[in-house]
């Protein structure tokens, strides 16, 4: 099964280095060498793509593991089950909503016109902001927003870590005369790390995909300098017409930074945490 | 060995899920055929192949899509109904389906049966799988069965946009497509205003870009809606440019700029509209008029249902369009605000020539035959009964819809001709003149009622009396006919694959360059736009458009 359905037809990316015409099929089809990654590299905006798409994930995944973290060492320190688990529940909500709906809110939320968040830095005295209109506010937003819906997620994975924390280490901490802090500090967190470091190791793999779903459905024109993305970038040149090729090269080409990435990450965790798949 | 279990376990369960699937979508082709008659016809099929006596029908397989809200009567499917039943008794073809899907699914499923090369004979194209199925020869010269079989009448709907569609199939002088001739001066824009706004405000009527800069002024500043607050804008934008609701192209072709290919006067070359001095122009407006607040400081961000948003909430004064915008666009503003009233405009000039309307000159898809087919005149008889029987002498109500069941949509190799709805409308007006109906076809009898029902008092059928009635947005659309004045993109031929692929960049910059200077930089950054288009593959573009002009310029 995995053979047919993962490994074989993997072998369909020869078409990156094809002209593809899927009449003549990838037997078929003529042979151009690096011709469709020269293309691609002499984009004028390739480099700009590249560099959004890293300085979006990167900011993206150092706020989803910080943030998170926080969150869920607050609320175990809460004394109410009640509080703790309705807030739980109420951050996780976001998650379930897909960026199609959350793309119409967002642009009602952020409007600065009409939109709350604005009307509340008016009550500050602060000016309007277009949040999704001004191409140095707009990478912001998105890590903001991808924060906001995925963060409740994280957060009850790192909770689920602290209830692993073995009570005894805590008794042992308060008779040695620790405070809140100091158990947090020498307790807890080392306690969540091989948590902390699968999760970071998982995320480093993603970084390539800074969310095609939520840039699509936020961006525009003018903010292309800052919010184009590879995956939109390869959509708009999919989109308007069916550019096998080129897609399948930016797809390579992605992979292979992405298995850079993974391998260095898989070896910090292994030198840090000991943590090894194989 | 617990391994290998697994894996058989698992082998069996897909097995299982694939049969499930499998019959799920037979069941799906609304289907219920009649084991009988699924066979029946296959031995026939057979036999005509090795024997082809004359009387026998030919079997002509076909991939069938299957468009949304397509309903049938008990036992009967895309494969088995009305049409494949009267090609089979007056054209003696036998319909068999090699295979249906959903309309959505269907240019993913044929690129898949394309790469495979498992054709059936006779299916229906986009332009960018015409141009590959042409590149690798698997299509059938239609050149002579077209012109033994083609009747006059199913000709002159095919060359009712000019020959323009015929033209585009026709390579090196073969004619391997027909083309779905569809009414593109449909899409022409015009310009929808707040008729009840103009006449508080005691405002002419738009005839000029300068009315309509001074109408968009007081829309904004002179609280048209009269709720003494600052919350309405001139004209209506949204974030994709060159769409038909909400796009600038109306506003542009006011100044004689265009975002379509068109023929410089002086060189007789064909020349991109949207790097020409006239788009400069236009942008320099709409650069004020976003500065001063009467377009929607937001608009960039917009899109459809945002905009539709702000009609139906009636912060919207003006918005271009085409003629179908009542329907779904405006409706809900009229709905909302018993006193909206929304009229349509000829668009505007700048100056005493009066405004072109840019139009699509491509059909949107073609019917085509594989090399391997063995019969490539069926595709001819298929159009000449489709167009028979919707407007030839033949033509019956039951073509159309029978007993509440869309029988149009049966019909795979069809074709409307260039102006089904403008025609709809005149015939329209004249029975509404005449009080006969006898001469109007069941299609444009649903729409007559629909318009006498909103005359007799029925005000939600605005929608429709707007577009078909008396004072009907086709109105406009006859006038750009009569007067010559639809402009129709002069690059006719179907992309060749360095312009699709140089267009994704071009576009990228076009539209950015364009939005940004709206939203408020420099005017002179439009001339560092075209450089970069000129570089960046617009050039070669234009010299291809060019090449393909040289050799079809009549």
């Amino acid at each position: 099964m995995l053979l047919i359905y993962h490994y074989i037809p993997t072998f369909g990316f020869v078409i990156a280095f094809q002209h593809f015409i899927p009449a003549k099929g990838i037997t078929g089809s003529e042979w151009v060498g690096w011709e469709n990654f020269s293309y691609l590299i002499k984009l004028p905006n390739f480099y700009n793509v590249i560099w959004n798409t890293f300085y979006i994930s990167i900011m993206k995944v150092a706020a989803g593991l910080v943030f998170p973290i926080v969150i869920a060492l607050l609320l175990n320190e809460l004394r109410s089950r009640f509080v703790k688990r309705s807030v739980q529940t109420l951050i996780y909500l976001p998650h379930f909503m897909s960026w199609i709906i959350l793309g119409g809110i967002m642009i009602d939320i952020l409007s600065p016109t009409r939109g709350i968040i604005n009307q509340l830095l008016a009550v500050f005295g602060i000016e309007p902001l277009f949040f999704l209109g001004s191409p140095d506010m707009f990478p912001y937003v998105l890590v903001g927003s991808d924060l906001w819906k995925d963060f409740g997620f994280s957060t009850i994975v790192y909770l689920a870590a602290l209830t692993g924390i073995n009570p005894n280490l805590y008794e042992a901490a308060v008779i040695d005369g620790a405070n809140r802090w100091k158990q947090t500090v020498y307790i807890t967190l080392p306690g969540m790390a091989p948590v902390i470091i699968l999760m970071a190791t998982l995320s480093l793999g993603q970084i390539l995909n800074a969310g095609f779903e939520q840039v699509f459905n936020l961006y525009n024109p003018a903010v292309y300098e800052t919010g184009d993305i590879i995956d939109t970038l390869v959509y708009r040149m999919g989109l308007v017409q069916a550019q096998y090729s080129l897609a399948t090269a930016v797809g390579l080409f992605k992979s292979f930074v992405s298995l850079i990435l993974i391998s260095f990450s898989y070896m910090l965790a292994y030198r840090f945490a000991n943590y090894r798949i194989f | 060995m617990k391994l290998k279990k697994k894996g058989a376990v698992l082998l069996a369960g897909t097995m299982a899920m694939v049969a499930v699937l499998s019959a799920c979508s037979n069941g799906g082709n609304g289907g219920g055929a009649d084991p009988a008659q699924l066979t029946a016809p296959q031995n026939t099929a057979s036999a005509t192949n090795t024997h082809s006596s004359p009387d026998a029908p030919i079997t002509v397989t076909m991939a069938l899509s299957q468009a949304v809200n397509t309903t049938f009567p008990e036992g009967e499917s895309m494969e088995n109904n009305l049409w494949t039943r009267t090609l089979l008794e007056e054209s003696n073809i036998q319909i068999k389906s090699e295979w249906t899907v959903d309309e959505s699914q269907y240019t993913e499923k044929l690129n898949v049966a394309i790469a495979s090369g498992d054709l059936p004979d006779v299916f229906q194209v986009s332009g960018t799988q015409l141009q590959q199925l042409v590149e690798a020869d698997m299509l059938a010269d239609l050149t002579d069965v077209y012109k033994e079989n083609i009747s006059p009448l199913a000709d002159g709907k095919l060359r009712e946009d000019g020959s323009v569609g015929l033209d585009a199939v026709t390579f090196d002088g073969k004619l391997l497509a027909l083309p779905y001739t569809t009414a593109t001066m449909d899409g022409s824009t015009m310009l929808w205003v707040r008729k009840d706004w103009l006449n508080r405000l005691g405002l002419p009527e738009p005839k000029t870009i300068d009315d309509v800069l001074a109408i968009s002024k007081a829309f904004k500043n002179d609280d048209p809606d009269g709720d003494g607050k600052d919350d309405t804008v001139g004209i209506g934008f949204r974030k994709d440019l060159f769409s038909h609701f909400g796009g600038i192209k109306g506003f542009v072709n006011g100044f004689h700029a265009y975002s379509t290919w068109i023929e410089d006067e002086e060189s007789g070359q064909l020349v991109n509209g949207a790097i020409q001095p006239e788009m400069k122009e236009a942008l320099t407006k709409l650069q004020e008029m976003y500065k001063s607040g009467e377009i929607d400081q937001e608009f960039s961000v917009k899109g459809t249902t945002q905009l539709q948003e702000d009609i139906a909430s009636g912060r919207v004064g003006m918005v271009f369009g085409a003629m179908a915008e009542p329907l779904a666009n405006l409706n809900p503003s009229v709905l909302n605000d018993p006193e909206a009233v929304w009229e349509c405009y000829p668009l505007p000039s700048v100056d005493d020539q009066p405004a072109k309307p840019q139009t699509d000159s491509m059909p949107p898809f073609y019917f085509v035959v594989s090399k391997q087919s063995e019969h490539p005149e069926a595709i001819i008889k298929m159009m000449n009964l489709n167009v028979e029987k919707w407007f030839g002498e033949t033509a019956d109500a039951k073509f159309d819809y029978d007993n509440g069941f869309p029988t149009h949509k049966y019909f795979t190799v069809r074709t409307y001709g260039a102006r089904k709805n403008l025609d709809n409308y005149l015939k329209i007006n004249e029975a509404l003149k005449t009080g006969d109906t006898s001469g109007l076809n069941p299609g444009q009898l649903g729409n007559y009622n629909q318009v006498k029902q909103y005359l007799d008092g029925d005000k939600s059928m605005w929608n429709y009396a707007k577009i078909f009635g008396p004072e009907g947005s086709l109105g406009i659309v006859n006038k750009y006919v009569n007067e010559d004045l639809l402009l129709p993109n002069s690059y006719q031929g179907i992309p060749t694959s360095t312009i699709v692929k140089l267009t994704s960049t071009t576009g990228d910059i076009t539209d950015q360059a364009l939005m940004k200077i709206i939203l408020g930089d420099p005017i002179e950054s439009f001339d560092t736009f075209v450089e970069n288009w000129k570089k960046l593959g617009g050039d070669e573009i234009t010299a291809e458009v060019n090449d393909w002009y040289a050799k079809h310029k009549s």
